[in-house]
């Protein structure tokens, strides 16, 4: 079960922008995981929603689902606030096209339960 | 005049052009509106001015279907009807509630809202509304209150004009007065009689307690005892109709509607929360009035998901329910916002002081919570869609007149499950679209109606209207279909009945029902 403490850290909080160590800008796993918020109630969340089996259980498969997803940015992308936006535009999109997914009751966007997801499954920033 | 049946000889008869049965914001409304134009009236009720036990328990009978209070508890015998107890919370039906729509089967009323706003502007006249005003954002700008902003494409804001008037003592008092209205108290209407050729009535019969027997004799007869007794005194009176008055196609009693609500969800906000006490809660205007803000799904989005209409309640999480003395003490609040008092003052009292630890407790969580928070229970009420096997009978067991008792089989159609179990799906795809917070279930599935299910006390449909006998008891006039001098008035008389609290439509049906039989009269 999600906690609710958690779930304003994470979901609804939106958490906040996580600082990338020094030259891990160029990455895009880097990128993209402080564009989600690197952070335990974001990673709580993400194993609720791999728990729940709502999404897929493969960083690669999450990260390029999302990629995919967000047409309008570049692939090579690296600025965490471009992918934040991005990804809160995707988020709302699917929220309006009940593009849903329930997580312990909660009703979450596809595309943030694949984000929460792919920050669970992925080594925390340096 | 005021009379009360003790004070009339056995046997006598009360005569009139107009005889109402009931003395609720209904048949209050039709005498009011009637008395004005000169008509002769006479109103028969079947409690006094209060409340009495024995004539309460009149009104007891069976319920066969999900849990809720007793049936007594559910109504008020006494002058004013329910109007004695209710939240005072109104709003118009919404234009589509007036359409046919082709996913919810037997929807639709005989003509358009249209035909109503006259009288629904007339029926906030009545209750006093001032202003009139149904637009969130622009409470939230004239009171410098927040309101959401939850996704346009799949919610919208309701507002409800709350104002606990009592009917009897707020409005209609002057009827006292009057000397072409007679008020008869204590005089419960026991059966209808019909003429010979079954095509109109031709005399009330009524009682009292204290074993009195009296017949009452009018031009018109209107009923208007309340969404269930409007339908008991129909099926009561089967001397020369064997089913029933008004019965000849089974459909007295049957399509009973509610308005159930339930605990959905909790809403989680994102940003600064809003105030525990602000447009979602009752927030009190002044001069005994109040508004409460509400969600509803768009009509699009109903239509597409086939679902029947809803409104969404947000309560701030933890203000708990009042009880005990608490609770006595907030209904003689409201009572004094309405400069009035309650009719059991002394009870009302006695639990008070007797519970001082509650209300103090109570009255610290108040003031406590009047502050932002963040999370809030979701409440969700559906429009129960119109369904022939939800129906009020008659069961083995008689009242105090050897009258049989009133049984109510409520019943759910998938549609109804469907409803409840979706809108607040919709509701959390739209504060996720808007980013204003997340929503968790707490439905768990289609198939059952939460524990937590509770009714509105708003009983609809039993006596529903309709152009076609075979599917209504009333015709667009609120006219019993072949019976030439029969109306009702009230609830009963809704075929489809939207998320909105009736009260308000009820009123204004009433008074539309009034100027018919003043142009009927007139005609004679
Ligand atoms: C706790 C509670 C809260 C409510 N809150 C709201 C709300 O916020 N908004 C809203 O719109 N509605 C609300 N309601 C419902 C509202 O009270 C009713 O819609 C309204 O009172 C219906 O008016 P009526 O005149 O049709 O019936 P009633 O008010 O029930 O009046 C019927 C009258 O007929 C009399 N009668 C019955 N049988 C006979 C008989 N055989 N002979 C003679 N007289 C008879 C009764 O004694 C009664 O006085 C609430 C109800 C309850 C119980």
């Amino acid at each position: 079960m999600i906690s609710r403490r958690y779930f304003l850290g994470g979901a609804v909080g939106l958490g906040s922008l996580a600082v990338l160590p020094a030259g891990a800008a160029t990455r895009p796993r880097d990128a993209w995981l402080a564009a989600i918020g690197d952070s335990p109630a974001v990673r709580s969340v993400g194993a609720a929603c791999l728990r729940c089996g709502v999404v897929e259980a493969d960083r690669q498969v999450l990260l390029r689902s999302l990629m995919t997803a967000l047409a309008t940015l570049a692939p090579q992308e690296a600025d965490p606030a471009a992918i934040r936006a991005a990804l809160g535009a995707l988020r709302r999109s699917d929220f309006a096209a009940g593009e849903v997914v329930n997580v312990d009751g909660w009703i979450l966007a596809r595309s943030e339960a694949r984000a929460y997801a792919f920050a669970a499954l992925s080594a925390p920033l340096a | 005049m005021l009379v009360d049946t003790d004070a009339l000889e056995d046997d006598s008869a009360i005569e009139a052009d107009v005889c109402i049965v009931g003395a609720g914001p209904a048949g209050l409304t039709v005498a009011k509106e009637l008395a004005a134009g000169g008509v002769r009236v006479a109103v028969l009720e079947s409690g006094g001015d209060g409340v009495e036990p024995e004539v309460s328990a009149l009104a007891d009978g069976e319920i066969d279907g999900i849990a809720v209070q007793p049936l007594e508890a559910t109504r008020v015998r006494a002058l004013g009807g329910t109007s004695n107890v209710w939240t005072g919370q109104c709003r118009m039906l919404d234009e589509e509630d007036f359409l046919p729509r082709a996913w919810v089967p037997d929807s639709g009323w005989p003509f358009r809202r249209s035909e109503l706003e006259p009288y629904y502007a007339k029926a906030h006249r009545i209750i006093r509304f001032r202003p009139v005003d149904y637009d969130m954002a622009k409470w939230s700008a004239r009171l410098g209150q927040p309101c959401l902003r939850p996704s346009e494409k799949i919610a919208f804001h309701r507002v409800s004009l709350c104002k606990p008037v009592n009917f009897w003592s707020d409005y209609a008092l002057d009827l006292k007065a009057a000397r072409n209205v007679t008020v008869v108290t204590h005089a419960t209407v026991l059966a209808i009689r019909l003429t010979e050729d079954e095509g109109a009535v031709v005399r009330l019969d009524v009682g009292n307690l204290r074993g009195k027997r009296l017949t009452a004799r009018a031009r018109h007869y209107v009923l208007a005892c309340g969404g269930l007794d409007n339908a008991r005194l129909l099926l009561l009176s089967d001397d020369v109709q064997a089913c029933g008055v008004g019965n000849r196609h089974d459909v007295v009693g049957r399509f009973f509607m509610e308005h159930p609500r339930f605990i959905s969800g909790t809403l989680l906000l994102a940003g600064l929360g809003l105030p525990a006490r602000g447009l979602y809660s009752e927030y009190y205007l002044g001069e005994g009035q109040a508004i409460r803000g509400d969600l509803g799904i768009v009509p699009e989005v109903r239509e597409r998901e086939r679902i029947a209409n809803v409104a969404g309640r947000l309560e701030a999480a933890g203000k708990e329910e009042y009880v005990g003395g608490a609770r006595a003490a907030v209904r003689l609040f409201r009572h004094l916002r309405q400069r009035r008092l309650p009719h059991d003052l002394g009870d009302t009292l006695w639990q008070i002081i007797t519970d001082a630890d509650e209300v103090a407790a109570a009255a610290y969580r108040r003031f406590a919570s009047d502050q932002n928070v963040s999370t809030f229970t979701v409440t969700t009420l559906i429009e129960q869609a119109p369904n022939r096997e939800s129906r009020l009978t008659l069961c083995e067991r008689t009242d105090a007149f050897g009258q049989r008792r009133p049984r109510l089989v409520w019943r759910f159609c998938e549609l109804d499950r469907r409803t409840a179990f979706r809108a607040v799906e919709l509701l959390a795809q739209a504060v996720g679209a808007a980013d204003i917070g997340r929503i968790r279930l707490e439905v768990a599935s289609e198939q059952v109606f939460p524990p937590s299910t509770e009714w509105g006390h708003h009983h609809m449909g039993t006596t529903r209207m309709s152009d076609d006998p075979r599917t209504g008891v009333v015709d667009r006039d609120a006219k019993v279909h072949g019976i030439a001098n029969l109306f009702i008035a009230g609830a009963s008389v809704f075929p489809t009945s939207g998320s909105a609290p009736p009260t308000l439509t009820v009123v204004a049906l009433a008074a539309r029902l009034a100027d018919h039989l003043r142009r009927r009269l007139a005609a004679l």
